[in-house]
């Protein structure tokens, strides 16, 4: 087995991005990729994406990548998993390089959301449940699957809504901080908890916006830079109401396990984390599930500030889902992206030392979990 | 007004399930039979809906609630009023693959 290096990291701005195409934010993010890993020759392409099909009339990607990039007739493939497309596909790129099939791959993940309307997008964001279901059927939303989630997990563990607030707040902290990112206006947890209902108790700082962006990143064979030390997906649940526990994401836990158990190291080793706070609730619930924290004292990790500098580990210092955006098959490689500039030592909100990142990216509600943990070696 | 919950009950080891299943998890086996229980439980948990997609945009703001059924099976159906964890509440209509409670 091969080890895997990244090679070359590329994204683009996050947000609302007027009179600029779905392909050339795929493409400038994969040009900034290879000039960073200097043009290797480029195996296969996998592109991360969920709804250029729903949203833009446009599937292909892999191929326009390949085509419009001259990296010749190789080949590529787009990998669908809601949210985690991202993620997936980065898997997938990773598990080709490690068994030895290719040399160089290159992952990218886009979306485009912000030509439609909320209608529309929330209609399409609907596809990452189970849609021929009772549960569609009586109109529960997407977002609020993870409102349901956060009323039982206020009333079980003595939580409250400005615990939410304080995941938002501190994830817009580090957006400011960061030149992609979408919104880079202060807030305050005033502001936060007074902001208009999306889905009770969840306002619109606790919801992930809806965004445009790309990231791309490629993966070599190679033992030094930043290195993966492992990759793990698992599936979870798809309905709400087959939860066997409806405050646990089971996807996240078993990913993480195996994700831990491959790399050899446990949570106490993680220096920096990006994490799948598409609302405030989620990132809660992921900081218990990767182990940082015990089930039901997430929130109080918040309330101590164990969650940023200074605590027990940094979560999305990128901004995060929250703050830096959302553009759904992009947001697994901008998390990897920011865990390997913080390896590197170049990232906006650097963690002083930070040797192994982890980054966890979630599709649907709780349907797909992965996990990658990321080492830094001879920089 | 009271209405059933349908369930699909596996042939082999009886567990029921609100959701068809092909395969049934527990023990693995193919068939299954549909049954009619009772749409009596509470409230597991629940959330008021403000923003959502254009088919339920005139329902706004509606409740979508998890209720647990006295066998403990759950089920995800839609409330008009205004509800608190724990609350008794009944199936009041099945059309339709919807579920739509009310308070008891």
């Amino acid at each position: 087995m091969n080890k895997v290096k990244v090679s070359g990291i590329g994204i683009t701005p996050f947000g609302k991005l007027e009179n600029v195409s779905l392909k050339s934010l795929l493409m400038d993010a994969c040009l900034q990729a290879l000039k960073e890993a200097n043009f290797p020759k480029i195996d296969a392409v996998y592109v991360g994406n969920f709804m250029s099909g729903q949203l833009g009339n446009q599937e292909i990607l892999g191929a326009i990548v390949a085509n419009d990039l001259g990296l010749g007739p190789i080949p590529t493939a787009k990998v669908e998993g809601a949210c985690a497309s991202g993620g997936i596909a980065f898997r997938q790129a990773y598990l080709m390089v490690k068994s030895g099939e290719y040399d160089h791959v290159l992952v990218a993940g886009v979306e485009k959301m912000k030509d439609s309307s909320t209608e529309i997008t929330t209609r399409a964001i609907n596809a990452a449940m189970d849609n021929e279901s009772n549960e569609k059927n009586a109109g529960l939303t997407f977002p609020g699957f993870f409102g349901t989630v956060a009323n039982r997990y206020i009333y079980e563990t003595g939580a409250s809504k400005e615990h939410l607030a304080m995941v938002a707040l501190k994830n817009r902290e580090y957006a400011l901080n960061n030149p992609i990112s979408q919104f880079k206006k202060p807030a305050t947890i005033e502001e936060i908890m007074s902001a208009r209902m999306i889905t009770e108790p969840l306002g619109l700082f606790d919801c992930s916006p809806t965004t445009d962006g790309a990231a791309a990143i490629v993966l070599s064979k190679g033992e030094d830079g930043v290195i993966v030390r492992s990759s793990a997906q698992a599936s979870g649940t798809t309905q709400m109401q087959e939860s066997v526990d409806l405050l646990s994401l089971p996807a996240i836990r078993e990913s993480a396990r195996k994700a831990y158990e491959i790399a050899g190291v446990g949570p106490d080793d993680i220096d920096v984390v990006e994490l799948h706070d598409c609302f405030s609730m989620t990132e809660i619930l992921a900081i218990e599930e990767l182990g940082f924290f015990e089930k039901g004292k997430g929130w109080e990790a918040l309330q101590q500030g164990l969650t940023k500098h200074g605590g027990k580990v940094p979560v999305n210092t990128s901004g995060g889902l929250l703050s830096k955006g959302h553009p759904i098959g992009a947001t697994g490689l901008a998390q990897i992206y920011q865990i390997v500039s913080q390896l590197r030592g170049t990232s906006c909100n650097q963690v002083d030392g930070a040797r192994i990142g982890l980054a966890q990216n979630l599709g649907g509600t709780g349907a797909y979990s992965t996990v990658h943990i990321f080492e830094g070696v001879n920089l | 007004m009271m209405a059933n919950v349908h369930v699909y009950e596996c042939s082999h080891c009886e567990k029921q399930y609100v959701q068809k299943k092909w395969v049934c998890p527990n023990c693995k086996h193919t068939e299954f039979q549909s049954k009619e229980v009772t749409g009596e439980g509470k409230v597991f948990s629940f959330t008021k809906i403000h923003v959502t997609s254009q088919e339920f945009a005139h329902l706004t703001p509606y409740t979508v609630a998890l209720i647990e059924l006295e066998n403990g099976l759950r089920v995800t159906g839609r409330l008009s009023e205004t509800i608190e964890i724990n609350d008794n509440v009944t199936c009041i209509s099945n059309e339709e693959n919807t579920y739509i409670f009310a308070k008891r």
